[in-house]
């Protein structure tokens, strides 16, 4: 009965995304002559017979398991899937709709439904649906506990359902089950320009599980002004704590990087500046920082973007747990348009990963680090595409280590890129 | 089922036809828009997901409605679907006659090169066309009087 109603759902959405996507389609066609019908892939993916695949997402995230299963989640058609994979993306499960009723789901660039595992079975997954106003959105979030077979009615885990911006989430579950969310939110901003005050930029709030995802905590403030439209990144310490990093605004308009740990779960410590490069300006980047905490040192390793006159590019950075940061050290071309970098460790290792383009083809990059981030192998291009692709993250299992790349031309792609791949390449 | 998707797609067509949608800006549309915008202009870049864009159009609404003469092209990095929302922003933003073009759903990073490759993809970016075939990229919101004082030195 469950199977039926899901696909029930999903055929009345797609048949809906039929008619949008055919009437775009056919616009663009009669309104310049020049724009050739959809693709193959949209057909495809716009088939009501159909079943969406991964091909259709705009914008995939996965996770392994212990056991090596890649979970995958992704959206289409106002539908958050979730399917997994037993051969390192070779092949797929049949997906299963997290959502049953429709929603609008934000997957482009730095927008994605999220997915993360706990150490017993336990699926989590969340999104952010926009609202009717501009900027606006409301952080969603769904279990499975049946191994994924079907996931929990979904929750808005803001508690402040005001029509304004609660975005940009990132969902981490630590090794204890808990369960965090951190986004970007705009109740504060609302309630300044009701009382016609200036607000700049967003708030970072978050707020926390112990139940496997059944209720969540009172929404807690980390900081106000921070940047609206960058991506946050988030991961699990060893005393099942997040460490959030985000861009902020300092002063006037200085978008520059900040971390915050934990002293418990409802005790945030005080926010640290991170970055500076003093990149001033007053937009959106669309370009947010990346995390990953070493299991064994318990320090930081930090990757960001800024586009600052006299320092711009990708940067590395280390900081131990009471705060002491290493010398930032600039990776990638910045002639070569490096960006939206991803970091991972494991061990003593630690993995940098980018994209670059040379006005044909974006190329994919690794850097390795063997002592724990001090100094660096050389940077090798492991991957090409000419027609476009999506962020690039890394990732890892008990064996290896991968890098997620959606591809318009090659589709989903896991690439191995374990040290002797990396050092093939260099 | 299917001559309801037919039936749906006309109506669909005829709904964002009418609303003149703006031209698609392909990797080859930089080059022939300077030819044919003949300097100097402006050229805006923006995004319906970018809030700083929302208050540059504004500020643009208000120079084109005091300098009609502002000779401005208005490229969203959004795609042709979105089209109806890109048309209503900019009618409240009183530039609904302004030249306004929308990124093909070519790849962003190939369209973004053709038009300048030291472009990272923040918005709102700028290009201030200088009669003399040169260019200036400002990144972030504009502050009104250097546009209307680039449009005194520069006027068409």
């Amino acid at each position: 009965m469950r199977v039926l109603s899901t696909n029930f759902n999903m055929k009345i959405s797609n048949i809906i995304a039929g008619v949008l996507i055919a009437g775009v389609a056919v616009t663009a066609f009669a309104a310049h002559g020049e724009r050739k019908p959809s693709g193959q892939l949209s057909t495809k993916c716009a088939d009501i017979n159909q079943l969406p695949t991964l091909d259709c997402a705009p914008a995939p995230s996965s996770v392994f398991s212990h056991s090596g299963r890649l979970w995958v989640a992704w959206s289409y058609a106002g539908h958050v899937y979730v399917s997994y994979s037993d051969d390192k993306a070779k092949t797929f499960s049949l997906p299963v709709s997290v959502n049953r009723v429709p929603e609008k789901i934000s997957a482009r660039g730095e927008n994605r439904p999220k997915i993360a595992l706990n150490n017993k079975g336990g699926i989590y997954v969340s999104w952010t649906t926009p609202l009717k106003k501009r900027f606006s959105g409301n952080v969603r979030f769904s279990y499975s506990n049946n191994n994924g077979k079907s996931f929990s009615t979904p929750i808005t885990v803001n508690d402040n359902l005001d029509i304004t911006g609660h975005r940009f989430e990132a969902l981490g579950v630590a090794d204890n089950g808990n369960i965090y969310l951190a986004w970007l939110d705009k109740r504060d901003r609302l309630k300044a320009e009701k009382a016609a005050k200036k607000y700049h930029g967003a708030a970072l709030y978050y707020s926390w599980s112990e139940d496997g995802g059944k209720n969540f905590h009172r929404n807690q403030k980390i900081i106000d002004h921070s940047c609206e439209c960058c991506r946050v990144a988030i991961d699990t310490d060893k005393k099942n704590l997040p460490v959030i990093v985000w861009r902020n605004i300092y002063g006037k308009n200085t978008r520059d990087h900040a971390l915050v740990n934990f002293n418990a779960p409802d005790k945030p410590a005080k926010p640290v500046r991170v970055s500076f490069d003093n990149w001033q300006v007053d937009a959106c980047p669309h370009h947010g920082p990346d995390i990953s905490i070493s299991d064994e040192t318990e320090e930081y390793h930090l990757v960001w973007f800024d586009n600052a006159e006299k320092r711009h590019g990708l940067f590395y950075m280390r900081m131990d747990k009471n705060n002491k940061q290493s010398a930032p050290i600039a990776f990638g071309n910045y002639k070569a348009g490096a960006s939206h970098p991803s970091v991972l460790t494991k061990g003593n290792k630690v993995w940098l990963s980018w994209k670059e383009f040379d006005g044909k083809k974006e190329s994919l990059w690794v850097q390795l680090s063997s002592d724990n981030g001090g100094s660096w192998g050389k940077a090798a291009s492991i991957a090409e595409t000419t027609a476009g692709s999506d962020y690039a993250f890394l990732m890892m299992d008990a064996h290896g280590v991968y890098i997620q790349w959606k591809t318009t031309q090659e589709g989903f792609q896991l690439i191995n890129i374990d040290e002797s791949v990396v050092k093939a390449a260099q | 089922m299917k001559v309801l998707l037919v039936i749906c797609s006309l109506f669909f067509s005829f709904v964002i036809y009418a609303s003149n949608a703006p031209a698609v800006f392909k990797t080859d549309s930089y080059q022939q828009l300077v030819v044919d915008k003949n300097p100097p202009f402006l050229m805006v870049m923006w995004s319906l997901d970018c809030p700083p864009c929302i208050k540059e159009l504004s500020m643009l609404g208000s120079v084109y409605k005091a300098h009609p003469d502002l000779n401005l092209v208005l490229v969203s990095t959004d795609s042709i679907a979105r089209a109806d929302d890109i048309n209503q922003l900019l009618k409240k933003s009183g530039l609904s006659s302004i030249d306004s073009r929308v990124f093909s759903d070519a790849s962003v990073q190939h369209l973004r090169y053709a038009i300048d490759p030291a472009w990272y993809g923040e918005l709102p970016r700028s290009y201030f066309h200088k009669q003399d075939k040169t260019r200036k990229a400002i990144s972030g919101l504009l502050d009104m009087n250097l546009v209307v004082s680039w449009l005194k030195v520069n006027s068409p």
